[in-house]
C-alpha cells in the first residue's frame, strides 16, 4: 500500500457552466507521493483554484476521478477522505469560528471526537510550530494577518493530515513571515512525511518545494522538478535567484548556464 | 496637493464600546508630488489612516488637510464632499465594486455623480480607458465578463475618471500573477509622473516599495514609526531590524551574500539590476 501515491488525479475535467463548451479544468493528471510537496501555478484564471475545490471535494470532477490513497473522491468516500486532508484559504477570516485561538485550533479536533487530554496536548504542540503558543488565549480576530495566517495553519497541523492544501495561504503576509512559515512547512513535511499542496502566484515560494505543476488556461503545461521546468520555459517568470543567475550571464559572468535555487547561487559566488 | 495629518486621532465606535484609537496621534506632512508606500502588519492602522484621508473615517481629535480643505472631528458635509472628489480611492480587491451593465457606464459611475457634463464624461472615460492600458472595444462588454486584470483595470479606470488629486491605492496588486501585478503598478507609476498627481501605495510587498515609491512610511500600533526616503531607511540594517520590516528580494540575497563572505558590499542594493551590477564589479570577491 505505502508504494502507490497518496494522491492520484486522474484525467479530470470540469467546468462551471455545462451549456457552454469552456472548460475551467480540463484533462489534468498528476500524483503525489507521500512525503512530497508540489507548487501549483499559473496565472489568473489557469484553474488553480478550481483545483484546490475539486481535491477537496466541494466541486466534483465532470470526467476523471481523484483518489486519495487508494479510494476514490465521491459523495460517499468525501467525509471519510476529509479526515486525511486539511486546506488554508486565501482569507483566514473566512475560516475563524471561535473566541479565542486555542479554541479554533481545537475546532477540526472536536469535530472528529478526540479525547480532551489528546486534544489539549495536539493544540498545544501546533501552536508552538507555528510559534503562537503565547497568543493561545487571544481573540483571532485581533491579530495581525500574519498571525492569523499561523493560526489558520495551526488549525490543519492540529488535525495531522496526510495532505495539506494551501491556496495561496499566504499571500497577505510580509515576506520574511512568509519565509518562516514555509521553513516551518518544510520541516513538517520530512518530519511527518506529511504531503503538501500549495498554490501560489508567488516565484520566490517555488524553491521550498520538490515539484511544479504548471497550468494555463485548464490544461497541464507541465510537471517537474523547478529545474527542469524554468530550463524548458523560458517564459515562465522564475524565482529572483534565478532571474539575477540568467541576467549576470547575459553579462558574461562565468556562471554555470542552469537553474540554480538561491542557496546554490550564493554558494557558488562565494566560492 | 498637499496633505496633513495634524496631531490626529481615530477609533471605530461600535455600540457602547470604543476600541481603542486605531489611529494614534499621528502627526505627518505628504509633499505634493510624492509616491508614498505604507507599510507595516495588519491592525497597524494603514486602513484607517487611508479612511482618514477622505473622511470615511472622522478624527476624534486633531485635524487632516488636504490642500486648502481641512477635516476635523465634526467633518462638514460641504468638505467631505469636496474632500472626496480630491481623493481618489482604489479599495483592495476593487473589482468587487463593479456593478454596471457595461465597462462604459461603470467608468462613468464616478465623474456621473461628481456633476461632470455628458462631454465631459465621454472624454474622461475614453481618456482614462487609455491610461489604464484599455482599448474602447472593451466599452460595451458586461464588466463581469472580463478577466481579473482587465476588472481591476475597470475599477481603477472608474477612480482615476474623477480626476482625483491625490490618489489612494489599498494593495492595488494582490490577487494578480506576477506579469499583473507589475503592469497594474507600472501603469501607476507612470500616471503618477505624468499628471502631478500625489500617490499613496499600501503594500506588503518590499519589492513594490523599492520599484516604484519614493517615500515610505512604516505604521504600527496606530502610530507612524518612520517616514522617510525608501533608499533611507533600506540602508539603514538597525532601524529595519527595530521596526521588523522585510527585505526586499535584491537585498535580502546582498545580506546573505555578504554573511557568507563576511564583506560588506560598497552599497545598498534595492533593484536586481544594482545587485547586478554591484556583482559584475565584484563586491562579493
Amino acid at each position: 500500500m505505502t508504494d502507490q501515491p497518496l494522491l492520484s488525479v486522474c484525467d479530470i475535467s470540469f467546468r462551471y457552466d455545462i451549456t457552454q463548451d469552456v472548460y475551467a479544468l480540463s484533462a489534468i493528471s498528476f500524483d503525489l507521493n507521500r512525503g512530497e510537496s508540489l507548487a501549483v501555478i499559473g496565472d489568473n484564471g489557469s484553474g488553480k483554484s478550481t483545483l484546490a475545490r475539486l481535491l477537496t471535494g466541494l466541486l466534483s470532477p465532470e470526467k476523471g476521478a481523484i483518489y486519495l490513497d487508494g479510494v476514490e473522491l465521491n459523495e460517499g468516500s468525501k467525509k471519510m477522505l476529509r479526515r486525511q486532508m486539511g486546506i488554508v484559504f486565501q482569507n483566514p477570516d473566512n475560516q475563524f469560528i471561535a473566541t479565542s485561538v486555542e479554541d479554533d485550533v481545537a475546532f477540526g479536533l472536536e469535530n472528529l471526537n478526540i479525547p480532551y487530554e489528546q486534544m489539549r496536548s495536539r493544540v498545544d504542540e501546533a501552536l508552538e510550530l507555528v510559534d503562537m503558543y503565547e497568543y493561545r488565549t487571544k481573540d483571532p480576530s485581533q491579530l495581525s494577518g500574519g498571525q492569523k495566517q499561523r493560526v489558520a495553519l495551526a488549525g490543519v497541523l492540529a488535525l495531522k493530515p496526510e495532505l495539506m492544501i494551501f491556496d495561496e495561504a499566504f499571500v497577505m503576509l510580509d515576506p520574511m513571515s512568509r519565509r518562516s512559515i514555509l521553513e516551518t512547512l518544510r520541516r513538517i513535511q520530512s518530519e511527518l512525511n506529511v504531503s503538501i499542496i500549495s498554490i501560489t502566484h508567488d516565484r520566490d515560494e517555488i524553491e521550498f518545494f520538490d515539484s511544479l505543476l504548471v497550468l494555463n488556461q485548464g490544461e497541464r503545461v507541465m510537471r517537474g522538478k523547478p529545474a527542469e521546468v524554468f530550463k524548458q520555459m523560458s517564459s515562465l517568470k522564475p524565482p529572483f535567484a534565478e532571474q539575477l543567475r540568467r541576467d549576470l550571464v547575459d553579462a558574461g559572468m562565468d556562471l554555470p548556464d542552469y537553474y540554480m535555487s538561491e542557496s546554490e547561487l550564493v554558494d557558488t559566488l562565494c566560492k | 496637493m498637499q496633505i496633513n495629518f495634524n496631531r490626529v486621532y481615530a477609533d471605530y465606535q461600535l455600540g457602547p464600546i470604543r476600541s481603542k484609537n486605531v489611529v494614534d496621534g499621528i502627526s505627518l506632512e505628504l509633499a505634493k508630488n510624492t509616491f508614498t508606500a505604507v507599510v507595516g502588519h495588519t491592525g497597524a492602522g494603514k486602513s484607517s489612516l487611508l479612511k482618514l484621508l477622505n473622511g470615511l473615517l472622522l478624527p476624534t481629535d486633531g485635524e487632516v488637510s488636504v490642500g486648502d480643505l481641512t477635516i476635523d472631528k465634526n467633518g462638514k458635509k460641504k468638505t467631505l464632499n469636496k474632500v472626496r472628489k480630491r481623493v481618489g480611492m482604489v479599495f483592495q480587491f476593487p473589482e468587487r465594486q463593479l456593478f454596471a451593465e457595461t465597462v462604459e457606464q461603470d467608468i462613468a459611475f464616478g465623474p456621473k455623480n461628481f456633476g461632470f457634463s455628458k462631454e465631459e464624461i465621454t472624454q474622461l472615460v475614453d481618456q482614462s480607458l487609455k491610461q489604464v492600458g484599455l482599448t474602447p472595444d472593451i466599452l460595451p462588454k458586461s464588466p463581469f465578463s472580463l478577466s481579473g486584470g482587465q476588472k481591476r483595470r475597470v475599477a481603477i479606470a472608474g477612480i482615476i475618471a474623477t480626476k482625483p488629486d491625490v490618489l489612494v491605492l489599498d494593495e492595488p496588486g494582490a490577487g494578480l500573477d506576477p506579469e499583473g501585478k507589475q503592469e497594474i503598478l507600472a501603469m501607476l507609476r507612470t500616471l503618477h509622473d505624468t499628471h502631478d498627481s500625489t500617490t499613496i501605495l499600501v503594500t506588503h510587498d518590499m519589492n513594490d516599495v523599492v520599484t516604484y515609491c519614493d517615500n515610505v512610511l512604516v505604521m504600527e500600533k496606530g502610530q507612524v514609526t518612520t517616514h522617510q526616503t525608501v533608499r533611507g531607511l533600506f540602508s539603514n540594517q538597525n532601524e529595519i531590524d527595530r521596526l521588523g520590516i522585510g527585505l526586499p528580494e535584491p537585498l535580502r540575497l546582498q545580506r546573505l551574500i555578504e554573511e557568507h563572505t563576511g564583506r560588506v558590499f560598497p552599497h545598498v542594493c534595492l533593484t536586481q539590476q544594482e545587485l547586478k551590477d554591484q556583482l559584475l564589479e565584484g563586491a562579493h570577491l
